[in-house]
C-alpha cells in the first residue's frame, strides 16, 4: 500500500481517480456521471429503488464486489475504495458475456434499465450462490424495468451464466480515509476510541450505511459541517453465536445479517430477502435501520417480538436496554447525542417455541411493509403459555402489544386466537395512507392470525402465497 | 426478411453506450434548469419572489412566464395550456418557473429558494363525483348512441346498474423528460427531447418563442421509454428549455427528476363508471346505458381524443344492439392526464368486461358463456356502434389457438376442484381463471395524423442512411423501418444506417403512437426507397439494354441477365450517370373517415385480434394476490420481426398487470400526489410475472388491408390482455365464500380492494 497517496482516490473501473471539486453533497452516481463523464450509469429515481444507478462496490480486499445504488452513496463514503460501472464491465468491442446474453436474448427495449441489471447478474456471478430463477429474481429485485417485462432479462442471466465469468476485484487503498468535501469533512475512525475523540466536534451527524440518511437533501444542513461514518468500526461489525444469544454489531450489513441468521432462524429468512434490494441490503446496516426509528421497519417488529436487548455507546460507557423500551415517538428514540447502538442481542428461538413473522405490502420485492406481524409463542397441550408479538405498520412505531400478549396467554389456541381477532382494534389504531386503509391494515392482521391457528394447527412453518406450489 | 434480427442498439444498451440526451457531453457555458412548482391546486398567482437567489453564492437564473416572447402556450387540441403558470395556479405541482445555473446540484438548491404567492379562492375538485356534479368540464360530452336505449332497457328481462372505478397510472419510463436546446445563429434553436412528437416539440417551441418553425430543428435519437407520456407533454419542458436559451443566448438542458416528473407530468385518465344494463336471461345484451367520467386534470392535453377512444372499444368483441354512452371529461385540479399505451382503449373494454362479468355472476353463469351469445358473428350482426363493419373477426381463429396453447377446458376443471378442496379443508387460497378476447382499432381517430414521411439517401459507396417521423423509444421501430428498406434493395440490414428523427430531414410528421409507427414510417420508407430502386432499375436497364423487369436485385446484388454487380457499384454506377440516389416517401393511411360530431365513421383502418387466459391465487385472509400463469395468443399479422413482437406483447402484458394491480396513485387532500417514486409508486417487479408465461403469435394470420409486408400494429393491444388477470382475481374472489362481492372490486385490485371485496 503506497501511504504517500493523497486521500482524494476513489479506484474507478481499476484505475486511481483524483477526486478534486466535488462538493459534499455530491452522490456516487453524479460523480461518475458529471465529474468522470461515464454515463453507462443512468439515474432513474434518486431514491435506491429502480436500481438503473448500480454499481460494484469493492470495501475491503478480501470482501466480494457488492451492488449498491450509487444514488444512494456519498462520495465521502468510497474514498479510498473501488468501484466498477458498467463501463468496466465490458464494451460493444469485447463485451463481457452477460451483456453479448443480453444483446441476444432481446433483454432490452428502451435500454435505460439494462446497466444496472447487467451489474446486478455479474454480483450473482460473482458470489458463491448457485444460479436458479430464485437467485436471479433475489439478484434483480432492486431494478425496475418497465419495457420488457422481465422474462427475458432473467432469460440473458441464466445463458450468461453458463459461462459465469466473474469480474475481478482490484486492488486498492484498504481503508476508507477522512475526506473533507467542500465544507464538509467525512471521518472514518477504525475504532470506538478514534470516535468517541470525534464527537468533540461541535456539529456531526452519525452514517450508519446512509440509505435512509442519504435521501434527504442537503444531507446535513450548513452548520452540521462533520459526518462521522460508522461502518469501518471494527468493534461494529462483530459477531457472536453463543448457545442461546446471538449478538450482532450494528454495522453489520443487512445482507451479512442475512448470512448469520439464515441457519439459525430460518424464519427470518424470508423477510430478510423482501427487505429493500440486494443493493439496500449491502449498504444498509442493522443498527442504522434500528436508529432511524421508522414506524414500519420490517425488521424492527421481528427483533421486538424475540426480545431483543441493544447495547448502546457513548461517553458514559456501554448500557442496555430492551429494544422495545428504545422507541418514543415517530422516528424518535432514546439516543443521546453522542450514542450510538454498539449491537443488538437476540435471544435464539427456544426449542419449545415457535417464530413466525410475516409481512404484508403491494408489491412482493422491495417494498415497505402495508403491515408485518412477529410472533414467538410456546403452546402445551393446546394452550398458548407464552406468546410475544409485536406488529409493523400499526402505530406511530414499530409496537410490541403487550396487552395483546397478555389476554391470549392461558387459553386455548381456537379462543385465544378468537380473542386476538375480535379485540384486535383496542390494541391497534392504524392509520390510511397511501399503502393501506385503515380498515385494511386491521382486516389483514385478523386474516394473519387466522394465517397462525391454521399453520399451529397444520404444524406448519408458513402459509404464504409466494410459498405456495402448484400440486 | 430475417424476422429474428434483434434490436439495433442492443449492445450499446448493454453497454452503456447507448446516448441518451442526458448523457450528452456537457458543452462549457451548459446550464441546468430545475423547476419551481406550485404547492397549491388551485388559486390566483400572486407574486414570485426570487429575492433569495441574489444572496447565493453562486450564478443562478430565474426564468417565468414573463419573459415569454410568443404564447405561453402548447396545447396539442384547444388552445390555453401554459407552459408556465401566468394568472392561475390550477393543479398541485404546475410548473411556476425555472431556476438555471451552471450545475443541475446548484439550479435544484437555488429552486427551493423561490416563494410562491397564491391566493387560495376556492377549493380544488379532486374527485370525478365532485367535478361531475360540479359541471367542471373541459369540453362537451361525447355520446356515443346507437338505438334506443330506453324502450330496449324497458323489454329486457334483467336489469343491472352500478358503478366502478378504474385508477390511473402513471408511465413510469426509466427516463424521466428532458430537454437540451442549443441556439444558433440567427434565431436558430436545436432542440434535443425525449419527446415521441419531435413536430408537435418544434411547433410547441416555434409558438412560445414567436419564430417560424423552420428555425426550430427538433431531434431525438432514442427514449429511455414514452408509453405516450411523452406524446404531449415532452413539448412543455422542450419549450421551457427552449424558453431558457432564448433568454439566456447559452445552451439549456431541462431534465426532471423522478419527483418532479410524476408530480408535473400526465398520466392514464382515471376513469369512473355509471352503469345499466338491460339484458336477457341467457345474457344477450339489449341496452346500455353509461355515463363515463374521465379525469382530464387542469386542461384539455389529448383528452378529448382518449374519450373518443374509450368510447369506439367499449363494444370489443361484442355486437351492441343499443347504447347510450355519455363521455364527459372532467376538468380538475389534478395534473392533466394524457396519452397512455392504449389511450382510453383498456379503460373502455375493461367497462364492457366488467359489465359482463356482473352479468354473469347475476345469471350464475359462466362469463365466456355471457360472451358467446354477444360476439360479433353473421347471426349476431357485424356492425360496430360507431358504424365501421367488422368485416372478418377473428375471436373464433383466436380462441381456437388460444385453448390448445393453454388447455383451458383442462384447467378449468382444476381451479375448480383446487377450491373445493382449498373450502374442505380450511385453507385461505383460492384460483381464478379468466379469459380475455379482444379487438383493437388500428390509426388514430383523427384521420390528417395517420400520415407519415420518410427520406432515404444512397451514396455512392452503397451505403444507406434512413430518415422517417417515426421515435425510437425501445419499441424496435427504427430497426422494423430499417427492415423495410434493407428488403426494398435487398441489402443485408446493417447496410442501412439509422439515424435520429429530425424534424429537419423529415418534416410535419405525426406522433409516435397509436402502435402506428411501423405501419406508417414503414410504409412512407418504403416508398422513399422503391422510388431510388426505380431510377436504379431504369439505369441499369438501359445499361445492359435488358427490360426493367428483367432486373433482380438479391443478397445485396443486382442481376441483370448474365451481368451482375454489387449494390455499391451500382449506386457508383448510378451516381456517375447522375442519377438522384435520394428521395423522401409519403404515405396516407388509405379508406378511413371519421365524424367526430355523430361519432360514426370507418375511423380504423383495420382491426387486431387478441385473448389471454390469466390464472390467479389470492389469499382471503390477506387480500395479497399471485399470477400462477398467462397464455397469450397476438394477431401480428405477418409479422415484421418477430423478437420485437414477442417483447412488446410480453411487456405491455407486464405493463397492463400494474395498472389493475399494484400501480396506485394517491393524492393528499389538498391535491398533492403523494406517490412520486418508486418507493411509494409500486410497479411489478421480476417476481411478479407469471410463472408459467406463454406467448404466442397467432399463426396463419395476414392482415386483409395492404398493410407493409401485412403486418399488423403491435404497441399497445397487449396491454389490455391483462384485463384476464383482474376478471381472474374476481372469479377467486367468487369462489372465497358466500359473503364475497366481486362486483366491488375497482381496479388496481391492492390488498386492500380485494379484502374488501372478499368481506362484501
Amino acid at each position: 500500500m503506497d501511504l504517500l497517496q493523497p486521500s482524494n482516490i476513489i479506484y474507478v473501473n481499476g484505475k486511481k481517480t483524483i477526486i478534486s471539486n466535488v462538493d459534499h453533497d455530491i452522490t456516487v452516481l453524479d460523480l461518475i456521471r458529471t465529474n468522470l463523464k461515464l454515463s453507462g450509469t443512468k439515474e432513474g429515481c434518486a431514491e435506491g429503488d429502480c436500481g438503473a444507478c448500480s454499481i460494484l462496490l469493492h470495501d475491503g480486499l478480501n470482501s466480494e464486489l457488492k451492488p449498491v445504488n450509487s444514488c444512494l452513496v456519498r462520495v465521502g463514503q468510497v474514498v479510498g475504495k473501488g468501484i466498477v460501472t458498467i463501463e468496466g464491465v465490458g464494451n460493444d468491442i469485447a463485451p463481457h458475456p452477460i451483456q453479448t446474453a443480453f444483446s441476444e436474448e432481446n433483454a432490452s427495449q428502451c435500454g435505460y434499465c439494462t446497466p444496472g441489471f447487467i451489474i446486478s447478474g455479474i454480483s450473482l456471478f460473482n458470489s458463491n450462490k448457485k444460479i436458479n430463477d430464485d437467485t436471479i429474481n433475489d439478484a434483480i429485485s432492486g431494478n425496475l424495468c418497465r419495457c420488457t417485462g422481465y422474462s427475458p432479462i432473467i432469460k440473458a442471466i441464466k445463458v450468461a451464466s453458463k459461462l459465469r465469468k466473474p469480474l475481478k476485484t482490484i486492488k486498492f487503498l484498504e481503508h476508507n480515509k477522512d475526506i473533507k468535501l467542500g465544507n464538509v469533512t467525512y471521518y472514518n475512525p477504525k475504532n470506538l476510541e478514534e470516535m468517541l475523540k470525534l464527537t468533540a466536534h461541535e456539529n456531526y451527524n452519525f452514517l450508519a450505511g446512509g440509505t435512509d440518511l442519504n435521501l434527504r437533501r442537503p444531507i446535513v444542513n450548513e452548520k452540521k459541517n462533520v459526518i462521522i461514518c460508522l461502518d469501518s468500526i471494527v468493534e461494529l461489525k462483530i459477531n457472536k453465536i453463543t448457545n442461546d444469544n446471538l449478538i450482532i454489531g450494528s454495522c453489520v450489513s443487512i445482507e451479512g445479517f442475512l448470512e448469520i441468521v439464515k441457519n439459525k432462524i430460518p424464519q427470518l429468512v424470508e423477510i430478510l430477502q423482501r427487505f429493500g434490494s440486494p443493493q439496500i441490503r449491502n449498504q444498509g446496516t442493522i443498527g442504522g435501520n434500528i436508529s432511524t426509528s421508522s414506524p414500519i421497519g420490517d425488521l424492527a417488529p421481528v427483533l421486538l417480538a424475540l426480545n431483543s436487548k441493544i447495547n448502546l455507546f457513548g461517553h458514559n460507557g456501554d448500557t442496555s436496554v430492551l429494544l422495545r423500551d428504545f422507541y418514543l415517538g415517530y422516528r424518535k428514540n432514546i439516543l443521546k447525542k453522542d450514542q450510538i447502538i454498539r449491537s443488538i442481542e437476540i435471544p435464539l428461538p427456544n426449542g419449545g417455541y415457535k417464530f413466525f413473522c410475516w409481512k404484508l405490502s403491494k408489491r412482493y420485492d422491495q417494498d415497505i411493509s402495508t403491515i408485518s406481524l412477529s410472533i414467538y409463542l410456546k403452546t402445551k397441550n393446546n394452550i398458548i403459555e407464552d406468546i410475544h408479538i409485536a406488529a409493523g405498520g400499526v402505530a406511530e412505531i414499530p409496537k410490541y402489544l403487550e396487552s395483546l400478549c397478555k389476554i391470549m396467554t392461558g387459553k386455548t389456541i381456537e379462543v385465544s386466537i378468537l380473542t386476538a381477532i375480535n379485540q384486535i382494534d383496542k390494541f391497534v389504531q392504524p392509520i390510511s395512507d397511501l399503502r393501506g386503509t385503515s380498515n385494511y391494515r386491521i382486516e389483514s392482521l385478523k386474516g394473519l392470525f387466522k394465517r397462525l391457528e391454521k399453520c399451529l394447527k397444520e404444524n406448519s412453518n408458513t402459509m404464504s402465497i409466494m410459498d405456495f406450489k402448484d400440486e | 426478411m430475417n424476422k429474428m434480427i434483434l434490436h439495433d442498439s442492443s449492445i450499446r444498451h448493454a453497454t452503456g453506450q447507448a446516448i441518451y440526451i442526458d448523457d450528452m457531453p456537457a458543452q462549457e457555458n451548459l446550464l441546468h434548469g430545475a423547476l419551481v412548482l406550485s404547492k397549491n391546486a388551485y388559486g390566483k398567482l400572486k407574486k414570485i419572489n426570487s429575492s433569495k437567489l441574489l444572496k447565493l453564492p453562486f450564478y443562478s437564473k430565474i426564468i417565468t412566464a414573463k419573459d415569454i416572447p410568443g404564447e405561453n402556450d402548447i396545447g396539442p387540441i384547444k388552445k390555453g395550456e401554459p407552459i408556465l403558470a401566468e394568472d392561475m395556479i390550477t393543479y398541485y405541482g404546475q410548473p411556476v418557473a425555472v431556476v438555471l445555473a451552471k450545475t443541475y446540484q446548484e439550479a435544484l438548491y437555488a429552486s427551493s429558494m423561490v416563494d410562491v404567492e397564491v391566493e387560495v379562492i376556492a377549493d380544488p375538485i379532486l374527485t370525478l363525483d365532485d367535478a361531475y356534479q360540479k359541471k367542471s368540464f373541459l369540453i362537451d360530452p361525447i355520446i356515443l348512441e346507437k338505438g334506443s336505449v330506453e324502450i330496449e332497457m324497458k323489454n329486457s328481462e334483467c336489469k343491472l346498474s352500478d358503478n366502478f372505478e378504474i385508477g390511473g397510472q402513471d408511465h413510469f419510463y426509466l427516463e424521466t423528460h428532458v430537454a437540451l436546446t442549443f441556439p444558433g445563429e440567427n434565431e436558430e434553436f436545436t432542440v434535443w427531447s425525449s419527446s415521441q412528437h419531435p413536430t408537435e416539440v418544434q411547433h410547441g417551441v416555434s409558438n412560445v418563442l414567436n419564430i417560424p418553425a423552420a428555425k426550430i430543428e427538433s431531434k431525438v435519437r432514442r427514449l429511455g421509454g414514452g408509453f405516450g407520456g411523452k406524446e404531449s407533454q415532452a413539448t412543455i419542458f422542450a419549450a421551457i428549455s427552449a424558453l431558457s436559451a432564448f433568454v439566456t443566448k447559452q445552451p439549456v438542458k431541462i431534465r426532471l427528476n423522478r419527483h418532479e416528473d410524476m408530480t408535473a407530468t400526465g398520466k392514464r385518465h382515471n376513469f369512473k363508471v355509471y352503469y345499466n344494463v338491460g339484458f336477457s336471461k341467457n345474457g344477450k345484451l339489449n341496452g346500455l346505458d353509461l355515463i363515463l367520467l374521465s379525469n382530464g386534470g387542469n386542461v384539455l392535453d389529448l383528452s378529448g381524443p382518449v374519450m373518443t377512444r374509450a368510447l369506439t372499444h367499449l363494444d370489443n368483441c361484442y355486437y351492441l344492439k343499443s347504447i347510450k354512452a355519455k363521455g364527459y371529461v372532467c376538468k380538475t385540479n389534478t395534473v392533466s392526464n394524457t396519452a397512455f399505451r392504449g389511450f382510453g382503449g383498456p379503460q373502455g373494454m375493461l367497462v364492457i368486461e366488467n359489465i359482463l362479468y356482473n352479468i354473469s355472476k347475476y345469471l350464475s353463469k359462466p362469463l365466456d358463456e355471457i360472451r358467446k351469445v354477444n360476439y360479433y358473428s353473421k347471426v349476431n350482426g357485424l356492425t360496430t356502434p360507431y358504424g365501421q363493419n367488422v368485416s372478418k373477426p377473428r375471436i373464433n381463429k383466436v380462441l381456437r389457438q388460444l385453448h390448445k396453447l393453454s388447455n383451458y377446458s383442462g384447467r378449468i376443471k382444476s381451479v375448480k376442484s383446487f377450491n373445493l378442496k382449498q373450502i374442505h379443508q380450511g385453507y385461505p387460497f383460492r384460483k381464478g381463471l379468466a379469459m380475455m378476447p379482444a379487438k383493437f382499432g388500428i390509426s388514430f381517430n383523427k384521420p390528417s395524423f395517420n400520415q407519415a414521411g420518410a427520406l432515404v439517401n444512397v451514396y455512392s459507396d452503397g451505403s444507406i442512411r434512413l430518415n422517417h417521423g417515426g421515435t425510437e423509444m425501445g419499441q424496435g421501430l427504427f430497426i422494423k423501418v430499417a427492415q423495410v428498406v434493407a428488403e426494398c434493395f435487398k441489402v443485408p440490414v446493417d447496410q442501412i444506417h439509422i439515424t435520429s428523427t429530425n424534424t429537419a430531414e423529415v418534416p410535419n410528421t405525426s406522433a409516435t403512437a397509436a402502435s402506428s409507427g411501423s405501419d406508417l414510417n414503414g410504409m412512407a420508407a418504403w416508398n422513399a426507397a422503391d422510388q431510388i430502386k426505380k431510377r436504379m432499375i431504369s439505369h441499369i436497364a438501359q445499361l445492359f439494354k435488358k427490360s426493367k423487369s428483367d432486373i433482380i436485385f438479391y443478397n445485396g446484388r443486382i442481376r441483370a441477365g448474365k451481368n451482375s454487380m454489387s449494390f455499391s457499384e451500382l449506386a457508383h454506377s448510378c451516381w456517375d450517370n447522375r442519377i438522384s440516389l435520394s428521395s423522401t416517401g409519403f404515405y396516407k393511411t388509405p379508406k378511413i373517415h371519421w365524424n367526430q360530431d355523430k361519432l360514426y365513421g370507418h375511423p380504423y383502418f383495420y382491426f387486431t385480434w387478441g385473448a389471454a387466459l390469466s390464472e390467479a391465487l389470492i389469499d382471503i385472509n390477506t387480500g395479497e394476490s399471485r399470477i400462477i400463469r398467462a397464455d397469450i395468443i397476438q394477431d401480428c399479422g405477418k409479422s415484421l420481426n418477430e423478437n420485437i413482437d414477442i417483447g412488446q406483447i410480453e411487456g405491455g402484458f407486464i405493463q397492463g398487470l400494474g395498472w389493475l394491480t399494484c400501480e396506485e396513485l394517491v393524492f393528499a387532500s389538498n391535491g398533492k400526489l403523494l406517490t412520486t417514486g418508486p418507493s411509494t409508486y409500486k410497479l411489478p417487479g421480476s417476481r411478479d410475472i407469471p410463472r408459467k408465461f406463454n406467448v404466442k403469435l397467432l399463426e396463419k394470420a395476414d392482415n386483409d388491408e395492404k398493410t407493409i409486408f401485412r403486418s399488423k400494429a403491435v404497441g399497445e393491444p397487449p396491454l389490455l390482455l391483462a384485463i384476464s388477470y383482474f376478471l381472474a382475481i374476481k372469479e377467486a374472489i367468487r369462489a372465497s365464500g358466500l359473503n364475497a362481492r366481486p362486483e366491488l372490486l375497482n381496479a388496481p385490485a391492492t390488498p386492500s380492494e380485494i379484502l374488501k371485496s372478499i368481506k362484501g
